[in-house]
Protein backbone atom coordinates (compact mmCIF):
# COMPACT_ATOMS: atom_id res chain seq x y z
CA UNK A 1 0.00 0.00 0.00
CA UNK A 2 1.22 3.75 -0.79
CA UNK A 3 1.38 6.07 2.15
CA UNK A 4 -1.90 8.49 2.18
CA UNK A 5 -4.46 5.99 -0.06
CA UNK A 6 -7.55 4.22 0.70
CA UNK A 7 -6.75 0.31 -0.40
CA UNK A 8 -9.83 -1.41 -0.79
CA UNK A 9 -9.48 -5.40 0.19
CA UNK A 10 -11.69 -7.77 -2.17
CA UNK A 11 -12.75 -11.21 -2.30
CA UNK A 12 -15.02 -13.87 -1.55
CA UNK A 13 -16.02 -15.10 1.86
CA UNK A 14 -13.13 -17.59 3.10
CA UNK A 15 -10.29 -16.27 0.55
CA UNK A 16 -8.14 -14.53 3.37
CA UNK A 17 -8.79 -11.16 3.72
CA UNK A 18 -10.09 -11.69 7.73
CA UNK A 19 -6.62 -13.54 8.16
CA UNK A 20 -4.20 -11.15 6.29
CA UNK A 21 -5.88 -8.13 8.72
CA UNK A 22 -5.14 -10.39 11.65
CA UNK A 23 -2.11 -10.77 10.63
CA UNK A 24 -1.12 -7.68 10.24
CA UNK A 25 -2.02 -6.71 13.15
CA UNK A 26 -0.24 -9.14 15.49
CA UNK A 27 -3.13 -11.12 16.30
CA UNK A 28 -1.86 -14.45 14.21
CA UNK A 29 1.15 -15.44 13.09
CA UNK A 30 1.62 -16.09 9.71
CA UNK A 31 2.59 -19.70 8.63
CA UNK A 32 4.58 -18.84 5.64
CA UNK A 33 5.51 -15.39 3.89
CA UNK A 34 6.32 -11.85 5.96
CA UNK A 35 4.88 -8.29 5.73
CA UNK A 36 5.97 -5.02 6.81
CA UNK A 37 3.83 -2.56 8.17
CA UNK A 38 4.70 1.01 8.53
CA UNK A 39 8.17 -0.08 8.42
CA UNK A 40 8.48 -3.18 11.09
CA UNK A 41 7.23 -6.55 11.22
CA UNK A 42 3.47 -7.11 12.06
CA UNK A 43 2.44 -6.65 15.60
CA UNK A 44 5.41 -4.07 16.63
CA UNK A 45 3.92 -0.81 15.24
CA UNK A 46 0.59 -1.10 17.14
CA UNK A 47 0.89 2.31 18.30
CA UNK A 48 0.68 3.45 14.61
CA UNK A 49 -1.94 0.94 13.41
CA UNK A 50 -5.37 1.44 14.34
CA UNK A 51 -7.53 -0.81 13.83
CA UNK A 52 -11.53 -2.68 13.40
CA UNK A 53 -10.91 -6.41 12.54
CA UNK A 54 -13.92 -8.40 12.42
CA UNK A 55 -17.21 -7.86 14.57
CA UNK A 56 -16.49 -4.64 16.56
CA UNK A 57 -15.31 -6.30 20.73
CA UNK A 58 -16.17 -4.02 23.82
CA UNK A 59 -16.82 -4.61 27.30
CA UNK A 60 -21.13 -4.98 27.66
CA UNK A 61 -20.91 -3.35 31.26
CA UNK A 62 -19.31 -0.55 30.38
CA UNK A 63 -20.17 2.58 28.84
CA UNK A 64 -19.08 4.37 25.42
CA UNK A 65 -16.59 6.61 26.97
CA UNK A 66 -15.77 3.85 29.81
CA UNK A 67 -14.55 1.45 26.82
CA UNK A 68 -12.86 4.10 25.18
CA UNK A 69 -11.22 4.91 28.46
CA UNK A 70 -9.88 1.68 28.92
CA UNK A 71 -8.60 1.56 25.19
CA UNK A 72 -6.64 4.77 25.72
CA UNK A 73 -4.97 4.06 29.08
CA UNK A 74 -3.55 0.77 27.29
CA UNK A 75 -2.62 2.61 24.38
CA UNK A 76 -1.42 5.71 26.79
CA UNK A 77 -3.54 8.16 24.69
CA UNK A 78 -4.58 11.00 26.35
CA UNK A 79 -7.96 11.37 27.32
CA UNK A 80 -8.75 14.40 25.21
CA UNK A 81 -8.93 12.16 22.47
CA UNK A 82 -11.70 9.98 23.72
CA UNK A 83 -14.36 13.36 22.95
CA UNK A 84 -12.93 13.50 19.86
CA UNK A 85 -12.84 10.37 18.27
CA UNK A 86 -16.86 9.99 19.84
CA UNK A 87 -17.38 13.18 17.89
CA UNK A 88 -15.89 12.28 14.83
CA UNK A 89 -18.42 8.88 14.53
CA UNK A 90 -21.15 11.21 16.04
CA UNK A 91 -21.71 8.85 19.08
CA UNK A 92 -20.86 11.95 21.77
CA UNK A 93 -24.63 12.06 22.95
CA UNK A 94 -24.64 8.08 23.43
CA UNK A 95 -21.73 7.78 25.41
CA UNK A 96 -22.86 7.29 28.36
CA UNK A 97 -24.98 4.46 27.47
CA UNK A 98 -23.62 0.81 27.93
CA UNK A 99 -22.45 -1.21 24.60
CA UNK A 100 -24.64 -3.91 25.54
CA UNK A 101 -27.56 -1.40 24.51
CA UNK A 102 -25.75 -0.23 21.36
CA UNK A 103 -27.54 -1.32 17.76
CA UNK A 104 -25.51 -2.68 15.40
CA UNK A 105 -24.44 0.16 13.33
CA UNK A 106 -23.70 2.33 17.10
CA UNK A 107 -21.26 -1.04 17.75
CA UNK A 108 -19.46 -0.63 14.33
CA UNK A 109 -19.11 3.60 14.82
CA UNK A 110 -17.42 2.69 18.35
CA UNK A 111 -15.11 0.25 16.85
CA UNK A 112 -14.22 3.04 14.15
CA UNK A 113 -14.04 5.01 17.30
CA UNK A 114 -11.57 3.06 19.12
CA UNK A 115 -9.46 2.34 15.87
CA UNK A 116 -9.29 6.00 15.63
CA UNK A 117 -8.11 7.15 19.47
CA UNK A 118 -4.86 6.89 18.29
CA UNK A 119 -5.18 8.74 15.50
CA UNK A 120 -2.89 6.24 13.61
CA UNK A 121 -0.77 6.59 10.19
CA UNK A 122 -2.21 3.32 9.21
CA UNK A 123 -6.34 2.22 9.51
CA UNK A 124 -6.96 -1.13 8.92
CA UNK A 125 -11.09 -1.70 8.83
CA UNK A 126 -12.69 -5.09 8.46
CA UNK A 127 -16.20 -5.04 6.65
CA UNK A 128 -17.25 -1.55 8.48
CA UNK A 129 -20.19 -1.67 6.88
CA UNK A 130 -21.07 -5.28 7.68
CA UNK A 131 -25.06 -5.41 9.10
CA UNK A 132 -25.92 -2.16 8.56
CA UNK A 133 -29.09 -0.91 7.34
CA UNK A 134 -29.17 1.30 4.17
CA UNK A 135 -28.46 4.38 5.93
CA UNK A 136 -26.01 3.47 8.08
CA UNK A 137 -23.89 2.68 4.58
CA UNK A 138 -24.05 5.89 3.70
CA UNK A 139 -22.87 6.91 6.81
CA UNK A 140 -19.81 4.58 7.13
CA UNK A 141 -18.95 5.43 3.45
CA UNK A 142 -19.07 8.91 4.49
CA UNK A 143 -17.04 8.20 7.56
CA UNK A 144 -14.37 6.51 5.81
CA UNK A 145 -13.85 8.56 2.51
CA UNK A 146 -12.89 11.23 5.21
CA UNK A 147 -11.04 9.41 7.45
CA UNK A 148 -8.98 8.67 4.07
CA UNK A 149 -8.29 12.59 3.42
CA UNK A 150 -4.83 13.34 3.98
CA UNK A 151 -1.96 11.27 4.86
CA UNK A 152 -3.61 8.67 6.55
CA UNK A 153 -3.62 5.44 4.88
CA UNK A 154 -6.72 3.13 5.21
CA UNK A 155 -7.29 -0.61 4.54
CA UNK A 156 -10.28 -1.22 4.11
CA UNK A 157 -12.33 -4.89 3.59
CA UNK A 158 -16.05 -4.47 2.44
CA UNK A 159 -18.69 -7.00 0.83
CA UNK A 160 -20.11 -3.16 -0.29
CA UNK A 161 -18.30 -3.04 -3.63
CA UNK A 162 -20.39 0.23 -4.64
CA UNK A 163 -18.59 1.57 -1.33
CA UNK A 164 -15.03 0.67 -2.33
CA UNK A 165 -15.75 2.11 -5.79
CA UNK A 166 -16.69 5.02 -4.53
CA UNK A 167 -13.71 5.57 -1.85
CA UNK A 168 -10.80 3.63 -2.68
CA UNK A 169 -8.30 4.99 -4.88
CA UNK A 170 -6.50 1.24 -5.19
CA UNK A 171 -8.02 -2.05 -5.31
CA UNK A 172 -6.75 -5.81 -4.11
CA UNK A 173 -8.88 -8.61 -5.03
CA UNK A 174 -7.62 -11.98 -3.02
CA UNK A 175 -8.51 -15.44 -3.80
CA UNK A 176 -7.88 -18.21 -2.01
CA UNK A 177 -5.31 -16.42 -0.10
CA UNK A 178 -3.36 -14.95 -3.03
CA UNK A 179 -3.73 -12.06 -4.61
CA UNK A 180 -5.43 -11.88 -7.96
CA UNK A 181 -5.52 -8.45 -9.35
CA UNK A 182 -4.70 -5.37 -8.07
CA UNK A 183 -4.66 -1.79 -9.60
CA UNK A 184 -7.68 1.30 -9.57
CA UNK A 185 -11.26 0.53 -10.37
CA UNK A 186 -10.31 2.29 -13.67
CA UNK A 187 -7.66 -0.04 -14.31
CA UNK A 188 -9.70 -3.09 -13.34
CA UNK A 189 -12.05 -1.67 -15.39
CA UNK A 190 -9.72 -2.38 -18.27
CA UNK A 191 -11.00 -0.58 -21.75
CA UNK A 192 -14.59 0.08 -22.34
CA UNK A 193 -17.21 -0.22 -24.92
CA UNK A 194 -20.20 1.41 -25.65
CA UNK A 195 -23.68 0.33 -24.95
CA UNK A 196 -26.64 0.96 -27.31
CA UNK A 197 -30.10 1.04 -27.91
CA UNK A 198 -31.51 1.39 -31.30
CA UNK A 199 -34.86 0.80 -33.53
CA UNK A 200 -35.62 -1.13 -35.64
CA UNK A 201 -32.76 -3.37 -34.40
CA UNK A 202 -32.35 -5.75 -37.21
CA UNK A 203 -31.47 -2.48 -39.38
CA UNK A 204 -28.98 -1.44 -36.53
CA UNK A 205 -27.13 -4.42 -36.54
CA UNK A 206 -26.26 -4.65 -40.45
CA UNK A 207 -25.27 -1.39 -40.15
CA UNK A 208 -23.19 -1.94 -37.43
CA UNK A 209 -21.70 -4.59 -38.51
CA UNK A 210 -20.78 -3.04 -41.97
CA UNK A 211 -19.27 0.27 -39.70
CA UNK A 212 -17.87 -1.85 -36.82
CA UNK A 213 -17.08 -5.57 -38.39
CA UNK A 214 -18.76 -8.19 -36.79
CA UNK A 215 -16.17 -9.48 -33.90
CA UNK A 216 -16.96 -5.67 -32.13
CA UNK A 217 -20.65 -5.71 -32.10
CA UNK A 218 -22.63 -7.79 -29.50
CA UNK A 219 -26.19 -8.27 -28.76
CA UNK A 220 -28.20 -9.09 -25.56
CA UNK A 221 -31.36 -8.15 -24.08
CA UNK A 222 -29.79 -5.11 -22.95
CA UNK A 223 -29.71 -4.04 -26.88
CA UNK A 224 -26.11 -3.26 -28.37
CA UNK A 225 -22.68 -3.84 -26.95
CA UNK A 226 -19.95 -2.31 -29.09
CA UNK A 227 -15.87 -3.19 -28.18
CA UNK A 228 -15.37 0.77 -29.90
CA UNK A 229 -13.35 3.43 -27.82
CA UNK A 230 -16.01 5.50 -26.32
CA UNK A 231 -14.52 8.33 -28.55
CA UNK A 232 -16.44 6.90 -31.88
CA UNK A 233 -19.63 7.52 -30.55
CA UNK A 234 -19.86 10.56 -32.38
CA UNK A 235 -19.17 8.42 -35.46
CA UNK A 236 -21.65 5.89 -35.02
CA UNK A 237 -24.99 7.73 -34.15
CA UNK A 238 -24.21 10.01 -37.30
CA UNK A 239 -24.19 6.92 -39.41
CA UNK A 240 -27.26 5.32 -37.95
CA UNK A 241 -29.17 8.16 -37.88
CA UNK A 242 -28.24 8.52 -41.89
CA UNK A 243 -29.24 5.37 -42.35
CA UNK A 244 -32.49 5.86 -40.92
CA UNK A 245 -32.57 4.08 -37.51
CA UNK A 246 -33.60 5.95 -34.33
CA UNK A 247 -30.85 6.37 -31.90
CA UNK A 248 -32.39 6.01 -28.23
CA UNK A 249 -29.45 5.49 -26.38
CA UNK A 250 -25.29 5.94 -26.73
CA UNK A 251 -23.74 5.58 -23.96
CA UNK A 252 -20.02 4.01 -22.45
CA UNK A 253 -20.44 0.57 -21.26
CA UNK A 254 -17.88 0.76 -18.09
CA UNK A 255 -18.08 -3.11 -16.36
CA UNK A 256 -18.83 -2.15 -12.86
CA UNK A 257 -16.76 -3.36 -10.03
CA UNK A 258 -19.05 -6.22 -9.62
CA UNK A 259 -18.99 -7.40 -12.82
CA UNK A 260 -15.52 -7.68 -12.03
CA UNK A 261 -14.85 -8.92 -8.87
CA UNK A 262 -17.24 -11.62 -10.09
CA UNK A 263 -15.03 -12.61 -12.92
CA UNK A 264 -12.11 -12.63 -10.86
CA UNK A 265 -13.49 -14.82 -7.98
CA UNK A 266 -15.80 -16.98 -9.85
CA UNK A 267 -13.90 -18.19 -13.24
CA UNK A 268 -10.07 -19.53 -13.48
CA UNK A 269 -9.52 -18.82 -16.25
CA UNK A 270 -10.79 -15.16 -16.52
CA UNK A 271 -9.18 -15.00 -13.07
CA UNK A 272 -5.56 -15.90 -15.12
CA UNK A 273 -6.66 -13.51 -17.76
CA UNK A 274 -7.31 -10.23 -16.11
CA UNK A 275 -4.93 -10.59 -13.88
CA UNK A 276 -2.39 -10.62 -16.86
CA UNK A 277 -4.28 -8.53 -19.03
CA UNK A 278 -4.38 -4.65 -18.64
CA UNK A 279 -3.60 -5.11 -14.97
CA UNK A 280 -0.61 -4.48 -13.61
CA UNK A 281 1.46 -8.03 -12.43
CA UNK A 282 -0.96 -9.16 -9.11
CA UNK A 283 1.28 -8.42 -6.17
CA UNK A 284 1.61 -11.42 -3.74
CA UNK A 285 -0.39 -11.94 -0.50
CA UNK A 286 1.59 -10.67 2.64
CA UNK A 287 3.40 -8.30 0.64
CA UNK A 288 3.83 -4.65 2.63
CA UNK A 289 1.93 -2.60 3.99
CA UNK A 290 2.54 1.25 4.64
CA UNK B 1 2.47 -1.12 32.38
CA UNK B 2 1.13 1.46 34.75
CA UNK B 3 -1.67 2.51 31.24
CA UNK B 4 -2.99 -0.96 31.35
CA UNK B 5 -3.23 -1.63 34.99
CA UNK B 6 -4.98 1.50 35.30
CA UNK B 7 -7.46 0.00 32.25
CA UNK B 8 -7.82 -3.64 34.11
CA UNK B 9 -8.48 -1.60 37.10
CA UNK B 10 -11.13 -0.06 35.77
CA UNK B 11 -12.56 -2.97 33.98
CA UNK B 12 -12.42 -4.44 37.49
CA UNK B 13 -14.09 -1.80 39.53
CA UNK B 14 -17.01 -1.58 36.96
CA UNK B 15 -18.20 -5.08 36.73
CA UNK B 16 -20.77 -5.39 38.86
CA UNK B 17 -20.42 -9.64 38.99
CA UNK B 18 -17.05 -8.82 40.74
CA UNK B 19 -18.78 -6.68 43.08
CA UNK B 20 -21.37 -9.08 44.29
CA UNK B 21 -18.81 -11.72 44.25
CA UNK B 22 -16.46 -9.68 46.82
CA UNK B 23 -20.27 -9.04 49.05
CA UNK B 24 -21.03 -12.85 48.60
CA UNK B 25 -17.59 -13.73 50.05
CA UNK B 26 -18.14 -11.35 53.14
CA UNK B 27 -21.46 -12.11 53.67
CA UNK B 28 -21.28 -16.09 53.71
CA UNK B 29 -17.95 -16.07 56.02
CA UNK B 30 -19.96 -13.20 58.60
CA UNK B 31 -23.10 -15.25 58.07
CA UNK B 32 -21.56 -18.90 58.38
CA UNK B 33 -18.55 -18.73 60.24
CA UNK B 34 -20.11 -16.12 62.78
CA UNK B 35 -24.01 -15.71 62.63
CA UNK B 36 -24.73 -19.44 62.39
CA UNK B 37 -22.30 -20.89 64.54
CA UNK B 38 -23.17 -18.47 67.49
CA UNK B 39 -26.89 -19.33 67.39
CA UNK B 40 -26.07 -22.52 67.40
CA UNK B 41 -23.31 -22.15 70.49
CA UNK B 42 -26.09 -20.46 72.01
CA UNK B 43 -28.89 -22.73 71.45
CA UNK B 44 -27.18 -25.79 70.98
CA UNK B 45 -29.11 -29.16 69.90
CA UNK B 46 -29.52 -31.90 71.98
CA UNK B 47 -26.25 -33.83 72.73
CA UNK B 48 -24.43 -31.46 70.90
CA UNK B 49 -21.47 -30.76 73.71
CA UNK B 50 -21.23 -35.03 73.66
CA UNK B 51 -20.05 -34.86 69.84
CA UNK B 52 -17.35 -32.29 70.13
CA UNK B 53 -14.11 -33.73 70.30
CA UNK B 54 -12.54 -35.09 73.79
CA UNK B 55 -11.27 -31.38 75.96
CA UNK B 56 -13.45 -29.03 73.72
CA UNK B 57 -16.37 -27.57 75.14
CA UNK B 58 -19.26 -25.17 73.80
CA UNK B 59 -17.32 -22.33 76.11
CA UNK B 60 -14.47 -23.03 73.82
CA UNK B 61 -16.03 -22.59 70.64
CA UNK B 62 -17.81 -19.62 71.68
CA UNK B 63 -14.64 -18.02 72.77
CA UNK B 64 -13.14 -18.36 68.90
CA UNK B 65 -16.09 -16.38 67.62
CA UNK B 66 -14.53 -13.51 69.79
CA UNK B 67 -11.58 -10.53 68.40
CA UNK B 68 -8.96 -12.36 69.45
CA UNK B 69 -9.38 -15.11 67.35
CA UNK B 70 -10.74 -13.15 64.49
CA UNK B 71 -8.14 -13.93 62.07
CA UNK B 72 -8.04 -17.05 62.22
CA UNK B 73 -12.11 -17.73 61.57
CA UNK B 74 -11.35 -15.67 58.58
CA UNK B 75 -8.20 -18.00 57.88
CA UNK B 76 -10.84 -20.77 58.05
CA UNK B 77 -12.51 -19.84 55.58
CA UNK B 78 -10.05 -18.94 52.83
CA UNK B 79 -9.46 -22.77 51.70
CA UNK B 80 -13.22 -23.82 50.80
CA UNK B 81 -15.79 -20.63 50.19
CA UNK B 82 -11.91 -18.37 49.27
CA UNK B 83 -10.94 -20.92 47.27
CA UNK B 84 -14.76 -21.16 45.40
CA UNK B 85 -14.76 -17.36 45.25
CA UNK B 86 -11.68 -16.76 43.95
CA UNK B 87 -11.45 -19.28 41.46
CA UNK B 88 -14.63 -17.46 40.16
CA UNK B 89 -12.88 -14.16 40.12
CA UNK B 90 -9.97 -15.09 38.12
CA UNK B 91 -12.31 -17.16 35.49
CA UNK B 92 -14.60 -14.00 35.12
CA UNK B 93 -11.52 -11.80 35.01
CA UNK B 94 -9.83 -13.76 32.17
CA UNK B 95 -12.48 -15.99 30.87
CA UNK B 96 -14.84 -13.30 29.94
CA UNK B 97 -12.42 -11.48 27.49
CA UNK B 98 -12.77 -14.80 25.39
CA UNK B 99 -16.70 -14.84 25.64
CA UNK B 100 -16.68 -11.26 24.36
CA UNK B 101 -13.38 -11.37 21.89
CA UNK B 102 -12.32 -8.42 23.57
CA UNK B 103 -8.59 -10.03 23.70
CA UNK B 104 -8.54 -8.96 20.30
CA UNK B 105 -9.30 -5.53 21.25
CA UNK B 106 -6.90 -4.89 23.72
CA UNK B 107 -3.63 -7.17 22.08
CA UNK B 108 -4.07 -4.46 19.31
CA UNK B 109 -3.68 -1.15 21.56
CA UNK B 110 -0.09 0.12 21.98
CA UNK B 111 1.68 -2.30 24.89
CA UNK B 112 2.53 -5.77 24.17
CA UNK B 113 0.36 -9.19 24.85
CA UNK B 114 3.04 -9.53 27.59
CA UNK B 115 2.40 -6.33 29.17
CA UNK B 116 -1.47 -6.23 29.02
CA UNK B 117 -1.36 -10.14 31.19
CA UNK B 118 0.88 -8.89 33.32
CA UNK B 119 -1.46 -5.63 34.46
CA UNK B 120 -4.05 -8.10 34.39
CA UNK B 121 -2.39 -10.00 36.68
CA UNK B 122 -1.39 -7.31 39.16
CA UNK B 123 -4.98 -6.07 39.45
CA UNK B 124 -5.98 -9.66 40.11
CA UNK B 125 -3.65 -9.46 43.15
CA UNK B 126 -4.10 -5.91 44.24
CA UNK B 127 -8.36 -7.46 44.25
CA UNK B 128 -7.33 -10.36 46.23
CA UNK B 129 -5.44 -7.99 48.56
CA UNK B 130 -8.60 -5.78 49.11
CA UNK B 131 -10.76 -9.27 49.77
CA UNK B 132 -7.98 -10.05 51.85
CA UNK B 133 -8.43 -6.89 54.14
CA UNK B 134 -12.50 -6.94 53.45
CA UNK B 135 -12.62 -10.41 55.02
CA UNK B 136 -10.03 -9.39 57.82
CA UNK B 137 -12.36 -6.43 58.65
CA UNK B 138 -15.73 -8.12 58.71
CA UNK B 139 -14.74 -10.54 60.89
CA UNK B 140 -12.90 -8.45 63.37
CA UNK B 141 -16.24 -6.09 63.39
CA UNK B 142 -18.52 -9.24 63.36
CA UNK B 143 -16.81 -10.90 66.65
CA UNK B 144 -16.34 -7.16 68.10
CA UNK B 145 -20.46 -7.32 67.92
CA UNK B 146 -20.83 -10.58 69.20
CA UNK B 147 -18.54 -10.10 72.28
CA UNK B 148 -20.49 -6.75 73.22
CA UNK B 149 -23.28 -8.57 73.16
CA UNK B 150 -22.02 -11.05 75.64
CA UNK B 151 -20.42 -8.11 77.46
CA UNK B 152 -17.34 -9.90 76.46
CA UNK B 153 -14.04 -7.29 76.88
CA UNK B 154 -12.86 -6.48 73.47
CA UNK B 155 -9.25 -7.65 73.51
CA UNK B 156 -7.91 -7.85 69.67
CA UNK B 157 -4.11 -9.79 68.45
CA UNK B 158 -1.85 -7.89 68.12
CA UNK B 159 -1.19 -5.83 64.90
CA UNK B 160 1.75 -8.05 63.62
CA UNK B 161 -0.15 -10.87 63.91
CA UNK B 162 -3.50 -9.04 62.22
CA UNK B 163 -0.79 -8.02 59.41
CA UNK B 164 0.54 -11.88 58.95
CA UNK B 165 -2.76 -13.25 58.94
CA UNK B 166 -4.11 -10.58 56.41
CA UNK B 167 -0.90 -11.35 53.80
CA UNK B 168 -1.74 -15.05 54.51
CA UNK B 169 -5.28 -14.77 53.41
CA UNK B 170 -3.79 -12.30 50.78
CA UNK B 171 -1.32 -14.99 49.99
CA UNK B 172 -4.15 -18.16 49.69
CA UNK B 173 -6.71 -15.77 47.32
CA UNK B 174 -3.87 -14.93 45.23
CA UNK B 175 -2.98 -18.81 44.39
CA UNK B 176 -6.58 -19.67 43.80
CA UNK B 177 -7.43 -16.78 41.39
CA UNK B 178 -4.45 -17.62 39.46
CA UNK B 179 -5.54 -21.07 39.61
CA UNK B 180 -8.85 -19.62 37.74
CA UNK B 181 -7.29 -17.39 35.58
CA UNK B 182 -5.48 -20.50 33.89
CA UNK B 183 -8.13 -22.57 33.81
CA UNK B 184 -9.86 -19.67 32.01
CA UNK B 185 -6.66 -19.40 29.45
CA UNK B 186 -6.69 -23.40 29.23
CA UNK B 187 -10.16 -23.65 27.93
CA UNK B 188 -10.80 -20.01 26.95
CA UNK B 189 -14.11 -19.80 28.18
CA UNK B 190 -15.84 -19.33 31.46
CA UNK B 191 -17.73 -22.05 32.24
CA UNK B 192 -15.79 -24.71 31.88
CA UNK B 193 -13.18 -22.88 33.60
CA UNK B 194 -15.66 -22.58 36.87
CA UNK B 195 -16.73 -25.72 36.29
CA UNK B 196 -13.39 -27.68 36.09
CA UNK B 197 -12.23 -25.19 39.51
CA UNK B 198 -15.12 -25.68 41.80
CA UNK B 199 -14.59 -29.64 41.24
CA UNK B 200 -11.56 -29.53 42.19
CA UNK B 201 -11.79 -27.84 45.06
CA UNK B 202 -14.97 -29.50 46.07
CA UNK B 203 -13.93 -32.90 44.80
CA UNK B 204 -10.33 -33.41 45.05
CA UNK B 205 -9.36 -31.35 47.90
CA UNK B 206 -12.53 -31.26 49.89
CA UNK B 207 -13.24 -35.30 49.20
CA UNK B 208 -10.43 -36.97 47.81
CA UNK B 209 -8.25 -35.31 50.49
CA UNK B 210 -10.43 -35.23 53.03
CA UNK B 211 -12.05 -38.60 53.34
CA UNK B 212 -8.46 -40.53 52.41
CA UNK B 213 -6.12 -37.97 53.75
CA UNK B 214 -4.99 -40.10 56.52
CA UNK B 215 -3.52 -42.49 54.09
CA UNK B 216 0.49 -41.62 54.48
CA UNK B 217 1.11 -42.27 50.85
CA UNK B 218 -1.85 -39.67 49.51
CA UNK B 219 -0.31 -37.43 52.22
CA UNK B 220 2.82 -37.34 50.32
CA UNK B 221 0.90 -36.06 47.70
CA UNK B 222 -1.04 -33.72 49.44
CA UNK B 223 1.77 -32.01 50.69
CA UNK B 224 2.21 -30.69 47.54
CA UNK B 225 -1.44 -29.55 46.49
CA UNK B 226 -2.57 -25.98 47.30
CA UNK B 227 -5.15 -27.17 50.00
CA UNK B 228 -2.86 -28.96 52.32
CA UNK B 229 -0.07 -25.88 52.01
CA UNK B 230 -3.24 -23.04 52.45
CA UNK B 231 -4.49 -25.22 55.77
CA UNK B 232 -0.58 -25.28 57.15
CA UNK B 233 -0.59 -21.47 56.61
CA UNK B 234 -3.88 -20.74 58.45
CA UNK B 235 -2.94 -23.49 61.10
CA UNK B 236 0.18 -21.15 61.97
CA UNK B 237 -1.76 -18.28 63.34
CA UNK B 238 -2.91 -20.90 66.35
CA UNK B 239 -3.97 -24.73 66.93
CA UNK B 240 -7.04 -26.16 64.83
CA UNK B 241 -9.51 -25.62 67.65
CA UNK B 242 -11.22 -28.83 66.81
CA UNK B 243 -14.86 -29.00 65.54
CA UNK B 244 -14.65 -25.67 64.83
CA UNK B 245 -11.70 -25.80 61.86
CA UNK B 246 -11.64 -29.14 60.97
CA UNK B 247 -9.27 -30.46 62.89
CA UNK B 248 -7.37 -32.37 60.21
CA UNK B 249 -3.63 -31.43 61.35
CA UNK B 250 -1.23 -29.48 59.10
CA UNK B 251 0.41 -31.83 56.69
CA UNK B 252 3.86 -29.68 56.07
CA UNK B 253 5.80 -26.11 58.33
CA UNK B 254 4.30 -23.00 57.44
CA UNK B 255 7.67 -21.38 55.51
CA UNK B 256 7.25 -24.29 53.37
CA UNK B 257 3.55 -24.16 52.94
CA UNK B 258 4.71 -20.24 52.13
CA UNK B 259 6.86 -21.69 49.63
CA UNK B 260 4.80 -23.89 47.80
CA UNK B 261 2.19 -21.44 47.64
CA UNK B 262 3.98 -18.93 46.30
CA UNK B 263 5.69 -21.22 43.27
CA UNK B 264 1.84 -21.95 42.78
CA UNK B 265 1.19 -18.46 42.13
CA UNK B 266 4.44 -18.21 39.76
CA UNK B 267 3.59 -20.94 37.71
CA UNK B 268 -0.22 -20.18 37.14
CA UNK B 269 1.32 -16.79 36.17
CA UNK B 270 4.09 -18.38 33.75
CA UNK B 271 1.89 -20.75 32.50
CA UNK B 272 -0.96 -18.71 31.20
CA UNK B 273 1.56 -16.04 29.92
CA UNK B 274 2.99 -18.29 27.38
CA UNK B 275 -0.18 -19.48 26.46
CA UNK B 276 -1.42 -16.05 25.94
CA UNK B 277 1.71 -14.61 24.09
CA UNK B 278 2.19 -17.70 21.90
CA UNK B 279 -1.51 -18.41 21.06
CA UNK B 280 -3.35 -16.63 17.52
CA UNK B 281 -6.28 -14.60 18.96
CA UNK B 282 -8.71 -15.65 16.17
Amino acid sequence: MRQGEVYGFLGPNGAGKTTTMRILVGLMRPTGGSAVVVGTAPGHSLAKVGSLVEAPAFYPYLSARDNLKALASYAGVPGSRIETVLTEVDLTDRAHDKYSSFSLGMKQRLGVAAALLKDPQLLILDEPSNGLDPQGIVEMRDLVRNLGKGERTVLLSSHQLAEVEQICDRVGVILRGKMVAEGTVAELRGQTGLALTAEPEQAAGEALVRLLGPEAVHFDDDGFRLDVPPGRAAEINRALVTAGIDVSELRPAARSLEDIFLQLTGDPVATAEVAAGPLPPATAAGGSAS
Amino acid sequence: MLGSLSAELLKIRKRWAIRILVVIFVLVLVLLSYVLSYTIYKNPPPRFGENLPRGTTIADLLSALYPPNFHRVALSGAGGLGAAIAIILGVLAAGSEYGWGTYKTIFTQKPSRLTVWLAKFAALVLVSALLAVLVMAAAAATSAVLASIDGQALSWPDAWTVVRATGAEWLILVVWTGFGVLLAVISQQSALAIGIGLVYVLVVEGIIFGIFGSNPTLQNFEKFFPGANVTALADAFGPPIRGRFGGRPALVEPTQAVIVLVAFAAAFLVISSILIVRRDQV
